[in-house]
C-alpha cells in the first residue's frame, strides 16, 4: 500500500484547504515545526480511512476547527497492488463519503466503508469512534506521537490477522476465530460468577451467596420465633399447672378448719386475759394504800427526828453568839485608834508642804536677781562694742581704695610699665661722664646733667655750656611714645580719682581698709555673743531686745559671791514634805484596814444573831407540827393501820398469780398470729390466681397469635430453603470452579500456541537488535508487544528498559510485523509520527539506516518536528501546500 | 351397619422447599385439594364419618393460612370430620389443636383428648391422640380402660408403625394385635402414606396425596363398611392423588438406550403429573452426553411437573470423534487434550476437569454453530 496524496480542509488547525502530495515509494519525510498540524495529517489519514463518514460522536466532532460549525473534509490517494484509489470523505455536514477505484469503479455511503474495510482489513468502528482494536494492522503499523512508548501489543483484528499470517508459517493453527469465540464465551460465562480482575464473587455467585447467607439469617430468626413461640406455650402450660395448683390451696378445708379453732381459742384467752387485769388492778390499788400508810409512818418518824436536831442546833447558835461579842469590841476600838493617827499624819504633811513652797519662792528671787546683774553687765559691755562699731564702719565708708580699685591699678601701672619697656627698648643711650669739676656745666633737658646712662625716649636736648646744645632725637616711634603717654595719663587719671599720690600709697590705703573690715567683723561678733538670748529672763536674742528688757529695770546691787554657789534651801524642804506624806499614806492605808476588819466583824456578827433566830424558830414550828400530828393519831394507831395495809396487799398478789396462771393456758398473740398469717395467705392466694389468670390471657393471646403465623411451618421452610440455597451454592461454586480451570486450561494452551507462532516475528526482528542492541534478543509476548530483552543471559522486561530504547523496540517490532505481513501480500504502510523522540544521536542514525532498507520493501513516512536529526537521512522530503 | 371413610397423612402446608416455587405452589394447593377430593367421595358413597388418622398438618403451628383453607373446605362439606394429632402435629398444649378445638366449624371435631367420642347411636371412636412428637409408649394403650356400651361398634383411630425399621427404639409405636387386644370393629391407622391392610380389622388408609420418591404409592382414601358389631369391615381404596412421584435409574450406553426409555416413561404416565426423581448412569462419548443432557433438561425436565436430576454417574469417555470434533490442531485441541488427561485421574479436580471439558465442548459446538449462521 502506498499513500499518494492527502487533501484536507476545515479539520482541526486547517481551516483553509491544504495538500500533500508527491509521495514516493520509498522513505517520505514530512518535517514541520511544532504546532503546525503535523499530528492532523496522520489523523485525518486515519479518518479518511476508518471513521465512519456517518458518525456525528464526540470524536468526529473534535475534528471541526475550534469554534467552528463547519464541516471537516479529507481526500486520500493510495494505491494498493499497483491500482490508485481515492476516499474522500466530508463529516457532520451532509456527511457523504466516495471511494474511487480503477476502471472508473465509484463506491458511495456504506458500500463505500465496507469496501475499504474489505481492500484494508479492518472493521467497522463503534459509535464512540475507531481504535486501535477495530483498525487492524493500519492501525498497528500507523504509530501516533508518544503511542511507540506504550509499547502497545497489536489490537484484536491486527492480532488475528498476523495470526492468520503466521498459522500457515509455523504449520500450527492457533484455532483461530473459534478458539477466541470459545475463549470469550468462556470468559463472559465466568463473568456471570467471579470478577475477572481480583476473581471475587459476583453475578450468579454473589447472588447464590447472599441467598444462602439470607435463608441462613431466615432459618436462624424462624429458629428464634419457634423457639420463642415453645417458649410461651411451656409458659403458659406452667400458668396453668400453677393456677390449678393455686386453686386447691385456695380450696384447702384442713386450713379452713384450723381458722376456726384458733377462732374460739381466741376468744377464751381473752376473757382470761380480762380477769388477770382485774387482778392486777386490785393489787394495784392496796400497794398503793400500803405505800401512803407507809409513808405516813416514815414522815412522823423523820418529823420527830428533825424536831430533836433543829432544838440542838439553837442552842448551839446562840453559845456561839455570846462567844464573838469581845471580838467584836476589840474591832471597833482599832478603827478608832487608826483614825486618830491618819489625823496627825495628815497635819504634819500640810505643814511640810508649807515650808517647802516658801523655800521654793525665796529661791526664784534670788535666781532672778543674778540673771538681771548679768544682763546689765552684758548691756554696758555691749554698749561700748557698738560704739566701737559704728567708728569703724565709718572709716570703712570713707576709705575709697577698695581691693577692686587697687587692682584697676596695678593693671594700669602695669600697662605703663610694658609701655615703659616698648619705648625703652630700641631707644639709644647716653652715657654720661662728668668731669670733676664740670657739674653744673652740662644741662640735659634743662636739668643739670648727671653722671650715668641715660636712655633717650624723647628727643632731648643736652645744653653744654660754653659749647652749646646737642639735641638728641631717639629713632624709636612715635606711637610707641604715645601708647606710653596714654597708658601714663591713664593711671594719673585713675591715681586722681582713687584720690592716692601713687600705686604705693593706693596698696597702703587697700591694707588699712581691710584691716578694719577685719576688725569690724570680730566686734560684730562678739556684740552678737554678748546679746544672745537669756531663759532665766525670758528674753530674745539682739541689742535692741536687751536694751529693751532692762530699760526700766532698776539695776539691782552686785550680790556677795557665796563659795561653792547659793545654799539650797528649796531641796530641804522638798525632802521634808515627801517625808510627811509617805507617813500620811502609811496612816490612811492602817485606818481603812481596821474598818474593813470592823465591817467583817459586824456581819459575822450579825450571821450568828440570824443563824441563832432562824433555828430557834424551826424547832419551835417542828415542836408544835408533831404535837399536832400526835394528837390527830397517836403513834400506836398509826403502826395498826399500816400492819392492815400490808396484809391486804399480800392478799390482792396472790390473786394476781392465780389469774396469770389461767390466762397461760392461751397465746393470744400466737392466735393472733396465726389468724393473721391465714388471712394474708388468703389475700395472696387470691392475688396469685388473679395475676395467673392475667398471665394466662397474655400466653394465651401470645400463643394464638404467634402460632396462627405458623412458627413450626415457617421453620421448616427456612430449613429447607436453606438446605436448598447451600446445594445451589455448592453447584454455582462448582460451575464457577468449572470455567476457572477451562479458562485456565485455555489460557495456558493459548500462551503456548502464541509463543510458538511468534517465532517467524521473532526471528525477523532479530538484526535489527542485533543492530541496536548488539548480543541482545527479543522475546515477544503472549499478546505479540515487545516483552522482554534478553543480553548476555540477563532477562530484562522491556518495561524496564530507557524509554529511547522503549521505543526504538516498539517501532522494529512493527517494522517485523510490516516484513511479515508485505511478504504474505498484506496491504502495509508504516507511518511513524515523531516515534523516535527519545533516541540519541548514535541509536537515531541506526535506525534510520534501518528504516531506509525498510523503505526499500515498503512506503515509510516519516513524520518530525526535527528538521534537524533527519538532515543526513536521503528522503523524499514532502511539505503541506496551501491550496 | 356402619360406613364411614378412613382417610390420613394429609400433612398440609408441607413446604417442598427445594423444589421452584412454581413446582412447590402446584404440590402445596394438591394437598388441600385433596380435602375437596375426599369430601366429595364421602358424598358419593354415603359415608357422612371421615376419620382423619393423623398428621392433619405437617407440623404442629402450620400457619393460619394453612389451618383456613383447610377449615374451610372441611367447614363447607356436608360430612363430619374427625381431626386426629398425629407425630408430625402433635397436640401440644395449647397449641393449634386446642385453637381447633375452639375455632372448628360444627362439623370438625379436633379428638385431642384420649376419650371415647360417639359418632353415631351405633358406634364410638377410640382416639388415641399423640400429645408429643415421639412417645416410647403405645399409644393405644388408652383403648383398654374405654368401656363401650355393648352393641355398639367400637372404632379406634390411631397414628404410628406397627413395626420398627429403624435400629433405634421405635416410637409411638402400636401393637400388631391391638384390635383384637382391645375389642375393635376396625382399628383405622395413619403414618404410613400407602394403603396397607393389616389382617382383618387393621389398614393404613395411606395418603390422598403423594409426597415422596420413598414409596411408590397411589394417593386415595378408603370407605369402611362394618355390617354389625363384631362383623369383619369391608375395605375398598379409592384414588385421589393427582401427582405421582416417581424414583427412576437408568443406565444408558448410547443415545438409543436413551431414547427407549424415554418413550416407556412417556407411554406409562402422564408426565404433567409426575414428579421425577431420574439417576442416569454410564458412559458415553462427550457427544452423547451432551446431547442427552441436553434432552433432559431442556425436553423430559419441562414435560414432568419436577424433575430431580441426577447425572453424577453418567459419565464421558471423549472419543477420537469428540476430539476431531473441537479441533483437529491448536488451542482448543491442547486444551481439550489436557483436561482429558486431568479427567482420567483420581479426585475431585478429574470430575471439575470432565465438567470443563464437556463446558468446551459445548462452547465450541456453540462457536461453530454460530460461524455456520454466519457463513
Amino acid at each position: 500500500m502506498k499513500i499518494r496524496s492527502l487533501a484536507l480542509e476545515n479539520f482541526r488547525r486547517f481551516r483553509a484547504p491544504v495538500r500533500i502530495e508527491g509521495l514516493s515509494d520509498g522513505l517520505n519525510l514530512i518535517s514541520e515545526p511544532n504546532e503546525t498540524g503535523k499530528s492532523t495529517i496522520l489523523e485525518a489519514m486515519r479518518a479518511a480511512l476508518f471513521e465512519r463518514h456517518g458518525s456525528a460522536g464526540a470524536f468526529i466532532k473534535s475534528l471541526r476547527p475550534w469554534g467552528d460549525e463547519t464541516a471537516p473534509t479529507v481526500e486520500l490517494c493510495f494505491e494498493l497492488d499497483g491500482t490508485a484509489w481515492t476516499v474522500a470523505k466530508r463529516f457532520l455536514q451532509k456527511p457523504q463519503v466516495t471511494l474511487t477505484g480503477p476502471g472508473g469503479q465509484v463506491f458511495t455511503s456504506d458500500a463505500a466503508e465496507e469496501k475499504l474495510q474489505v481492500l484494508l482489513g479492518f472493521e467497522r468502528s463503534s459509535n464512540r469512534g475507531a481504535d486501535d482494536e477495530s483498525r487492524g494492522i493500519l492501525g498497528l503499523l500507523w504509530v501516533e506521537q508518544g503511542a511507540a512508548l506504550s509499547l502497545g501489543a497489536p489490537g484484536r483484528i491486527a492480532r488475528e490477522t498476523i495470526q492468520s499470517v503466521l498459522a500457515g508459517e509455523v504449520g500450527a493453527v492457533t484455532g483461530g476465530k473459534r478458539a477466541f469465540a470459545v475463549t470469550a464465551a468462556v470468559e463472559t460465562a465466568l463473568a456471570d460468577f467471579r470478577t475477572a480482575k481480583s476473581g471475587q464473587a459476583t453475578g450468579k455467585l454473589l447472588a447464590a451467596q447472599q441467598r444462602l447467607s439470607l435463608a441462613q439469617i431466615q432459618h436462624t430468626e424462624a429458629q428464634a420465633s419457634m423457639a420463642h413461640f415453645a417458649g410461651v406455650l411451656d409458659r403458659l402450660a406452667l400458668a396453668r399447672a400453677e393456677l390449678d395448683r393455686t386453686e386447691r390451696l385456695a380450696a384447702d378445708p384442713v386450713q379452713a378448719e384450723d381458722v376456726k379453732t384458733w377462732t374460739r381459742d381466741l376468744e377464751v384467752a381473752k376473757a382470761a386475759e380480762g380477769r388477770r387485769r382485774e387482778a392486777e388492778a386490785r393489787l394495784g390499788e392496796a400497794q398503793s394504800r400500803r405505800q401512803q400508810v407507809e409513808a405516813r409512818a416514815t414522815a412522823r418518824l423523820a418529823l420527830a427526828l428533825q424536831a430533836e436536831t433543829a432544838a440542838k442546833a439553837s442552842a448551839e447558835a446562840a453559845a456561839h453568839l455570846v462567844e464573838f461579842e469581845p471580838v467584836l469590841s476589840a474591832a471597833v476600838k482599832a478603827e478608832g485608834d487608826r483614825a486618830e493617827d491618819l489625823k496627825a499624819a495628815r497635819a504634819a504633811l500640810e505643814a511640810a508642804d508649807q515650808t517647802a513652797a516658801t523655800a521654793l519662792a525665796a529661791e526664784r528671787a534670788a535666781s532672778r536677781t543674778r540673771h538681771l546683774v548679768a544682763a546689765f553687765a552684758r548691756l554696758d559691755a555691749a554698749e561700748r562694742l557698738a560704739k566701737d562699731i559704728d567708728g569703724l564702719r565709718e572709716d570703712l565708708s570713707s576709705s575709697t581704695v577698695t581691693a577692686s580699685i587697687l587692682q584697676t591699678l596695678q593693671d594700669l601701672s602695669g600697662q605703663v610699665g610694658q609701655t615703659q619697656a616698648a619705648l625703652e627698648a630700641g631707644a639709644p643711650t647716653l652715657d654720661v661722664t662728668l668731669r670733676p669739676g664740670a657739674a653744673g656745666k652740662a644741662r640735659f633737658n634743662g636739668a643739670a646733667a648727671t653722671e650715668g646712662r641715660h636712655l633717650i625716649v624723647a628727643p632731648a636736648t643736652l645744653d653744654i655750656a660754653d659749647v652749646g646744645a646737642f639735641r638728641v632725637s631717639p629713632a624709636s616711634s612715635v606711637a610707641a611714645q604715645a601708647a606710653h603717654r596714654r597708658a601714663t595719663e591713664d593711671l594719673g587719671a585713675a591715681l586722681d580719682r582713687a584720690g592716692v599720690a601713687s600705686l604705693d600709697a593706693a596698696r597702703a590705703a587697700a591694707d588699712q581698709r581691710r584691716a578694719a573690715a577685719d576688725r569690724l567683723k570680730e566686734l560684730e561678733i562678739r556684740l552678737e555673743t554678748l546679746c544672745a538670748a537669756d531663759t532665766g529672763l525670758d528674753l530674745e536674742a539682739g541689742l535692741d531686745a536687751l536694751r529693751g528688757a532692762l530699760a526700766g529695770v532698776d539695776r539691782p546691787p552686785t550680790p556677795p559671791q557665796a563659795a561653792g554657789g547659793p545654799p539650797d534651801i528649796s531641796g530641804d524642804a522638798e525632802g521634808a514634805a515627801v517625808r510627811a506624806r509617805m507617813t500620811e499614806r502609811a496612816a490612811a492605808e492602817a485606818r481603812d484596814a481596821a474598818g474593813e476588819a470592823l465591817k467583817a466583824a459586824e456581819l459575822r456578827g450579825q450571821t450568828l444573831s440570824a443563824a441563832s433566830r432562824d433555828l430557834k424558830v424551826r424547832q419551835d414550828q417542828l415542836a408544835a407540827e408533831l404535837a399536832s400530828a400526835r394528837t390527830a393519831q397517836p403513834d400506836a394507831d398509826l403502826d395498826a393501820e399500816l400492819l392492815s395495809a400490808r396484809q391486804a396487799e399480800a392478799r390482792a398478789q396472790g390473786e394476781v398469780e392465780e389469774m396469770k396462771a389461767t390466762a397461760l393456758a392461751f397465746s393470744v398473740e400466737e392466735l393472733e398470729r396465726k389468724l393473721a398469717n391465714a388471712g394474708t395467705r388468703r389475700r395472696n392466694i387470691e392475688a396469685e390466681r388473679v395475676r395467673l389468670a392475667g398471665e394466662i390471657g397474655g400466653l394465651a393471646e401470645a400463643a394464638r397469635s404467634e402460632g396462627e403465623r405458623g412458627p413450626a411451618a415457617d421453620l421448616e421452610i427456612a430449613r429447607e430453603a436453606e438446605d436448598s440455597a447451600a446445594s445451589d451454592l455448592a453447584l454455582i461454586t462448582e460451575q464457577a470452579e468449572v470455567l476457572t480451570l477451562l479458562r485456565s486450561v485455555l489460557a495456558d494452551a493459548s500462551r503456548e500456541a502464541t509463543r510458538q507462532y511468534l517465532g517467524p516475528v521473532t526471528q525477523r526482528v532479530a538484526p535489527y537488535i542485533g543492530r541496536l542492541l548488539p548480543g541482545a534478543t527479543l522475546e515477544l509476548s503472549d499478546a505479540m508487544a515487545a516483552g522482554s530483552v534478553s543480553r548476555s543471559g540477563r532477562l530484562e522486561p522491556a518495561e524496564d528498559l530507557s524509554r529511547g530504547t522503549q521505543e526504538q523496540l516498539a517501532v522494529l517490532t512493527r517494522i517485523a510485523f510490516a516484513d511479515l505481513l508485505l511478504e504474505k501480500g498484506r496491504p502495509v504502510s508504516l507511518v511513524l509520527d515523531d516515534a523516535l523522540v527519545y533516541s540519541d544521536d548514535g541509536r537515531l542514525e541506526t535506525m534510520t539506516d534501518i528504516l531506509s532498507e525498510v523503505a526499500g520493501r515498503m512506503q515509510v513516512i516519516i513524520l518530525t518536528c526535527r528538521k534537524r536529526a533527519f538532515l543526513h537521512l536521503e528522503a523524499n522530503r514532502v511539505s503541506l501546500v496551501e491550496v | 351397619m356402619i360406613r364411614f371413610i378412613h382417610t390420613a397423612d394429609w400433612q398440609l402446608g408441607k413446604p417442598f422447599g427445594r423444589m421452584p416455587d412454581e413446582a412447590r405452589t402446584a404440590l402445596q394447593d394438591a394437598r388441600l385439594d385433596a380435602i375437596d377430593a375426599i369430601a366429595k367421595l364421602s358424598a358419593g358413597k354415603d359415608a357422612r364419618d371421615v376419620l382423619v388418622a393423623g398428621d392433619v398438618f405437617d407440623t404442629f403451628e402450620p400457619g393460619e393460612r394453612v389451618v383456613r383453607q383447610a377449615l374451610t373446605r372441611m367447614g363447607r362439606a356436608p360430612c363430619r370430620w374427625w381431626l386426629l394429632p398425629g407425630n408430625h402435629d402433635y397436640a401440644r398444649a395449647e397449641g393449634l389443636w386446642a385453637r381447633l378445638a375452639r375455632d372448628a366449624p360444627a362439623n370438625v371435631r379436633a379428638l385431642v383428648a384420649a376419650e371415647p367420642v360417639v359418632m353415631s347411636d351405633h358406634a364410638v371412636i377410640l382416639p388415641a391422640p399423640l400429645l408429643y412428637r415421639r412417645t416410647s409408649e403405645d399409644p393405644t394403650t388408652v383403648f383398654e380402660a374405654m368401656p363401650t356400651a355393648p352393641g355398639v361398634h367400637r372404632v379406634g383411630l390411631a397414628h404410628g408403625p406397627i413395626q420398627s425399621f429403624s435400629s433405634t427404639a421405635a416410637m409411638n409405636l402400636i401393637p400388631v394385635d391391638r384390635a383384637q387386644r382391645s375389642g375393635l370393629d376396625y382399628l383405622a391407622l395413619g403414618d404410613w402414606h400407602g394403603f396397607n391392610r393389616i389382617g382383618e380389622r387393621t389398614a393404613y388408609s395411606g395418603t390422598p396425596e403423594p409426597d415422596d420418591f420413598d414409596r411408590e404409592v397411589t394417593g386415595g382414601a378408603l370407605l369402611v363398611e362394618i355390617a354389625g358389631p363384631g362383623a369383619v369391615p369391608v375395605l375398598s381404596h379409592h384414588s385421589l392423588g393427582r401427582f405421582t412421584w416417581r424414583h427412576e435409574a437408568w443406565t444408558l450406553d448410547g443415545v438409543s438406550a436413551f431414547d427407549v426409555q424415554i418413550a416407556a416413561l412417556r407411554a406409562g404416565a402422564d408426565l404433567a403429573r409426575m414428579v421425577l426423581r431420574l439417576k442416569v448412569s454410564g458412559i458415553l462419548s462427550l457427544a452423547d452426553r451432551v446431547a442427552v443432557r441436553e434432552r433432559l433438561e431442556s425436553e423430559l425436565g419441562l414435560e414432568v411437573r419436577w424433575l430431580d436430576l441426577d447425572l453424577k454417574d453418567l459419565f464421558a469417555r471423549p472419543t477420537e470423534d469428540d476430539l476431531g470434533g473441537i479441533d483437529a490442531h491448536g488451542v482448543l485441541r491442547v486444551a481439550a487434550e489436557r483436561l482429558l488427561a486431568m479427567a482420567k485421574s483420581e479426585g475431585p479436580e478429574a470430575q471439575r476437569a470432565s465438567a470443563a471439558l464437556e463446558r468446551m465442548f459445548v462452547e465450541n459446538l456453540r462457536a461453530a454453530r454460530a460461524a455456520g449462521a454466519e457463513a
